[in-house]
This record gives structure tokens, sequence and C-alpha cells, in this order.
């Protein structure tokens, strides 16, 4: 569904945990969350629009994230996306089984460890 | 599970809005971006035209972000009823043509369905573990010599006389709990010219107690009314109370005379309760106090007379063989200590069955075939409107194939239109069905009154078996219809191109071929049939039955007889206020009809013959000198009575 480009194809299942993870530092809109995981990820992870807004809104029918129209510091009416506490368990639990598939793939890449 | 679902209904319910929502914050991303680009030092139409550029197809993002709603298969499914909609609105004709013929062969199925269920795999209603209840049959073989030698076919009767039945339901008898009741027949409750003709049965004590069914008010009839110390009793069936009483309550103490005994009513049975036949029943009296009325008290000492339809209630553990074999062995102790053994069958059997008499082993009556009969030929009916109704979408697909080869160049795939068409096929069985219910229910008292006139009729025409079988009717014709459409539209989306020169001309297919030699064979069938019927019909019309069959009017003196004495003067006058009436051109007299009935005369004996050369009878009938004239009856030789023939005349 995404143009595929391999810089920024994502794990599937791995935007829904970045989404989440996030929203741990308070409500924000779509642009807003695209835009930190690019600054932090230092321009590595690219968010398609594509999958970011069908991802929050699949998210929201989950009830794992909330959303709600607020008006945004430049004074546009923006809609805002917070972690519910389903939403935060959530994260525990796609947060630990990154973490295992991590490791695990950590050790196939070095074997010799 | 339920947050999600009542989240999708909400997106379903403010579809619009949601749109509308969606719209305002892909705006809103659009011009973020712009805006952090403008920041940045780009001018500002570029920084707006690369945010748009960046965003990729903001229609296909729209789409997807739909499909997490959770109600895109909803909304696929509305719009392809709506165009199928659109579709019956522009072919009306076509599409009143397939609802009629669907409407009438799910129509005619429905109620016929019902009633075969009820007499083929229904138990009745109201018999508590009906699967533990057994119609015990007695099979034995005929005497065709009258020699009291039984060597003819073997036949089997659900019903047994009073010597059979007493071995069965004897205490020692291990065959669990029996009890018996005699087949209703009319009789007629009060004299003259309130007098009514109610259906009767008669039962033994155990009888209501044995099929477990609950009075709606009042009680059953029990063992303590079965008793010559007892006062007569009766129960009422719940549609001869509607008639006759207001209420319930009022039906209980009223009384019932049937041969002179008076019988006061005690319960009222559920509504639809008519024992284990299907045969309507207004009355059940107990065997004791009717069979005394009219055979004297002693009648248990008699071998013969009526008839009694018994039933069993197995304990568990019981097998029927076991049960069958020592009511076998009851039954032929019973007929060889009996006065009347020479004359019975000493090698009967007792088998026992299913409740339902039709699952027997005794071969169905013409009633039942009758009916099965018809049951296949509205099968046939909704046969041939199914695969007409195959046919006719299959032409409106070859009719289409410029529209669904637009659908394919946009994208829809083979499932789509496969869908599509379905939908299409379904939404039409669905009207159909609607129709059919109508049709079901005029249909369906006709039927019943055609085919089965003295059968209980549930209380409302549309029940739940009738729409049942309507509901998957038109589940399994509208996706059977559908097949072929949908394998021709696969087929013919290699060849299909959007070429407006080719028409409907490609109709030749195997599949549509197929499909007419199917619908042509159907109606072949259907068509032969009826002809075979009338043809017969007319047959058993022109058959000389010996009697003259039309404008001849017999009257049963035997419902009369309360009026008062039914003497010679009585009958007398009766004959001479019909012959007054305008349009009686004759009026003679007979003790049977020409047209059933035979009534015996003990004793006629014949010089010089030890015994009659008939299996039964001979029957005498007595009457007056112009009885053949009126009746139409042949003489074949010889001459008929004339006024001379009198008592001085030889």
């Amino acid at each position: 569904m995404t143009p595929a480009s391999p810089r920024n194809q994502l794990l599937y299942g791995t935007l829904d945990l970045l989404i989440l993870r996030t929203l741990v530092y308070g409500p924000a809109h779509g642009h807003a969350i695209a835009g930190h995981i690019q600054r932090v990820s230092e321009d590595a992870l690219r968010i398609e629009t594509g999958s970011l807004y069908p991802a929050l809104h699949r998210l929201e029918a989950r009830g794992w994230i909330a959303a709600k129209w607020k008006t945004s510091d430049k004074g546009k009416r923006a809609r805002y996306y917070r972690l519910t506490r389903t939403g935060r368990r959530q994260l525990v639990v796609e947060q630990s089984r990154w973490q295992q598939l991590s490791v695990a793939v950590t050790r196939v890449l070095r074997p010799a460890d | 599970m339920l947050r999600q679902a009542l989240h999708r209904f909400r997106c379903l319910w403010d579809r619009r809005r949601k749109d509308a929502e969606l719209d305002e914050e892909i705006r809103f991303h659009l011009a973020a971006e712009a805006e952090e680009r403008i920041d940045a030092g780009l001018p500002p139409e570029e920084a707006r035209a690369t945010a748009q550029r960046d965003f990729g197809n903001v229609t296909l993002t729209r789409e997807l972000t739909r499909e997490a709603w959770g109600w895109a298969p909803v909304e696929r499914l509305l719009r392809d009823i709506g165009s199928a909609f659109r579709m019956m609105r522009r072919n009306t004709g076509y599409t009143c043509a397939v609802v009629l013929t669907l409407a009438l062969g799910i129509g005619l199925n429905a109620p016929m369905s019902e009633m075969l269920s009820r007499l083929f795999l229904r138990p009745p209603p109201h018999i508590e573990d009906p699967g533990a209840v057994h119609r015990v049959w007695l099979s034995e073989r005929d005497d065709s010599d009258d020699r009291g030698v039984f060597t003819g076919p073997a036949s089997a009767w659900d019903r047994m006389q009073w010597l059979e039945f007493s071995a069965l339901s004897a205490d020692k008898a291990p065959t669990g709990a029996v009890a018996g009741y005699t087949a209703p027949r009319f009789m007629p409750n009060g004299r003259g010219q309130t007098a009514e003709n109610l259906r009767v049965s008669w039962v033994t004590g155990e009888f209501l107690d044995l099929l477990g069914v609950e009075p709606t008010i009042g009680r059953l009839i029990g063992p303590e009314d079965d008793d010559p110390a007892a006062a007569p009793v009766a129960v009422v069936s719940d549609g001869y109370r509607r008639e006759r009483f207001a209420s319930p309550q009022e039906a209980l103490g009223a009384t019932l005379e049937f041969d002179d005994v008076t019988y006061v009513v005690v319960g009222v049975l559920p509504p639809g309760f008519s024992g284990p036949d299907p045969d309507r029943t207004d009355v059940w009296l107990p065997l004791e106090p009717a069979v005394s009325a009219v055979r004297g008290d002693r009648w248990r000492n008699f071998g013969s007379g009526f008839y009694l339809t018994p039933l069993a209630r197995l304990p568990r553990g019981l097998t029927l063989e076991a049960a069958g074999a020592a009511a076998t062995a009851a039954v032929r102790a019973a007929r060889a200590d009996s006065p009347f053994g020479d004359s019975l069958d000493p090698e009967a059997t007792v088998v026992l069955g299913s409740i339902l008499r039709t699952r027997g082993p005794s071969s169905p009556s013409g009633e039942i075939r009758l009916a099965l009969v018809v049951g296949g030929v509205t099968l046939l009916v909704l046969l041939i409107a199914t695969v007409n109704m195959s046919n006719l979408l299959l032409v409106r697909v070859a009719a289409r194939r410029r529209e669904l080869a637009v659908r394919y160049a946009l994208g829809a795939g083979r499932w789509g239109v496969g869908r599509l068409l379905a939908i299409e096929s379904l939404v039409l069985a669905t009207v159909s069905g609607a129709v059919a219910l109508a049709v079901a229910a005029v249909a369906g008292r006709a039927l019943r009154l055609t085919l089965m006139p003295g059968h209980q009729g549930t209380v409302d025409a549309l029940n739940f078996t009738a729409v049942g079988f309507t509901g998957f009717a038109v589940l399994a014709v509208g996706l059977c219809a559908a097949i072929a459409p949908t394998v021709y539209a696969a087929r013919s989306r290699q060849i299909e191109r959007l070429d407006s020169s080719r028409g409907a001309s490609a109709l030749g297919t195997p599949v549509r071929t197929g499909l007419i030699v199917v619908q042509a064979a159907l109606s072949l069938v259907l068509l032969s049939g009826t002809a075979v019927f009338y043809r017969s019909f007319e047959a058993a019309r022109q058959v000389d039955v010996g009697y003259a069959k039309e404008n001849v009017i017999s009257v049963d003196l035997a419902g009369f007889r309360r009026t008062g004495p039914l003497d010679e003067t009585a009958i007398d006058a009766l004959e001479s206020r019909l012959r007054s009436l305008p349009d009686v051109l004759d009026v003679a007299q007979g003790t049977n009809s020409p047209m059933w009935g035979q009534a015996a005369m003990p004793g006629p004996r014949v010089e010089g013959l030890d015994r009659l050369p008939f299996n039964e009878g001979p029957y005498v009938g007595l009457t007056t000198s112009n009885f053949f004239r009126v009746a139409g009856l042949a003489i074949v030789e010889g001459r008929g009575f004339t006024e001379w023939d009198r008592a001085e005349t030889r």
C-alpha cells in the first residue's frame, strides 16, 4: 500500500508501537507525531501519511488512543490524540515484544557471542 | 470487543461527520507541513506544492483510513444493494417476471413444507417427550377363503379391538404404560335444530395422561372417569372452546350430549392439540360411558365392535423389539383364549413404531400420497422458478457486459463482480420472498382445505416453519441462481473488451444452453404430469359407477332420530314433505344408499346350500319399489320391484 522505499519501510506492527510511545509525552496531532518520530530517529524513520492516518484511526477504533479537537499553538483546529489507559497497557506489551524480537535478531546477527 | 463494536457503529452512524473530520485533519496536516517548509525558507507556493507532493495520494489515504473505521464491508454491501435496486427499477418487466415466478414457487412450497413436516417429521404438539411414545401396530394375515386358514398377505393396522387392546394394557403386559383412543368421528351433540356435529374421540382413562398434555384450564380425563360408576365427563379442544364459549371458564361445567348421555366439560386442551394425529378433534370422551351408551354395559365381554388405536410409553431400557415381542405373545395368548379365536390370525405380530402414523409399517393412505405428489409438484415449480431466475439473470449479465467490463477496467476483481451479482440475485429473491409470504398465506389455507380438510390447522397460516422455509428458500435460490451468471461473468472477463460493437450475441454459451435444457426438461415433466393427471381425472369422471352420479341427493336419517321416534309414520311424513319441494322429482326409501354403506341382515338362507359362496354377507337392503329408478341403478337381469310386489305376493 505504501510505496516501497528501503529507508522508511517499517516492520509490520512497528508503527503502532512508535505512535503509542510518542504519545507517552502528551497529546499530539498527526503531523506532530510524524515529525517527532522523524526527529527522534534522526531522519531514519519517515512515516508515510498513507500509513499514519489509517494507523491512528485503527488505534482509536481499538480504544488504545482517544482523539479530541483542540486549537493548536498556531491557532488552528487540530485533532489531538492521547494515550488511553488500555493504550498504556498495550504499549508495555508492544515494547516487550519488540525487545524480544530485537534481542533475537541481534543474536542471529552475532552468532559468535 | 464491545467497545470496538460500539465505535464502529458510531462511525457508521455519523459517517458524514467522520468524513468531514478526516478531511479537516488532512487539510491541517498539509497546512502544518507547508508552514514548516515556509519557516525553513521556501516560498509559500513551492512549500505548499512540495507538502502536497510529499503527502502522496490524498484520496488513497482517505480510503485507507476509512477502512480502519471498520465499516467498509457494510458500506460495500449497502452500495451493492443500492445498485441491485437500481438495476431492478431500470428493468421493471424483468424484475416483475422473476419476482412473480419465484414468489409463486416459494409461496406454494412454504405451506407445503409445513404440512409435510407435520405429517412426516415433527411430532404432534403438546406431547411430552414424544420420542418415548409409540404407536402399536398389529400385523396379521388375510383369511382370503374365509375358512379359518390365514394364508393371505399380511397387512399392518394401528388399531385393534378390545380383545387385543386389553391384552396389551393389562397389568401383566410388559410394554410400559398403554392407552388407546378411537379415530375422531362425527357425532351429533344435542337435539333438533340446535344439534351440532362434533368430531369425537373416545379415549381410555390413561390416554391424555400418557401423552403428557397439560390442560389450559380444568383437568384431564383420568382413569377414575373411565369407570361405570363415574359421572360422565368430557374435555374439549381449544378450537371448539373458541367457537362455542366466550372464555375458557365458561366452558367448564357446560354439558354436551352424545347418544343420550350427558357429559360435563371438565377441561380445555391447549391450542393446536389434536392428539397423536393431525386430524381435528373437538371432544374427548372417556371410553366406558361412551361405549356403554351404544353397546350396553357388558361390551367388554364381546370381542368386536369398535377399534382402538393403542399408544405405549416405553420405560427406559426397554427396546422396541423386546416390547414388540412381549406384546405379540400377549395378543396371541388372548386370541387363543377367546371364543372368537378361530376367526383371528393366531400368528399376528405386534410392532411398535413412531408416534407419527406416516412412519409406521402400513403403506401410505391416499391422502398422504396425494400430499406427497403435490409436494413434489410444488418443489418442481420452485426448481423451474430458480432455473428461470438464473436464466434471466444470465440474460441480464450478457446485456450488461459493457458495464461489467467497465467495472473490471476500474479494478473490480472477479470476487467483486461475483459479489455484486450474488447480491442482486439475493435482493431479487428477498423481494420475491416477501411476496411469497402473501402467496403462502392464501395458498396455505387453500392447500390445507383441499388436501387435508379434516386436519387440525395451526392457528396462523404463516407459522414458524413456513416463514423459516421462506427464509431458507430465499437464501438457497438467491445463491444458486447467481452461480451461472457469476461463472459467465468471470469467463467473459478474459474475452471482454470495452468494445461496444459486440452486443449480447455471444449468448450461446454452454452454461446458458444447459440452463435452458434443464428448464425445458423440468417444464416437460410438469406439463406431462398435468396432462396425465387431467386424463386420469377425466377417465375417473367417465367411469360408470352403476348409479346416477348427478341430480341424486342422499339423506341419512340417522341424525333425525333425536327429533322424535323415527317410525314408519315419521319417515312417510318426511317423504311427503320432500315430495312437496318444487325441484324434487321423486323420492325413494332404502335401508342403505347406493353411494356407500352396507346393511348386513343376518340369517338369509338359500335352500340346498350349507353356506353361501361369499366371503362376507350377503348384504340385504330393503327398498321402496321406485328405489332403483330414482337411484339410477341398472338392473342387470330380470326386473325391479313394482307396486304389485307386496307382503301378500311372492
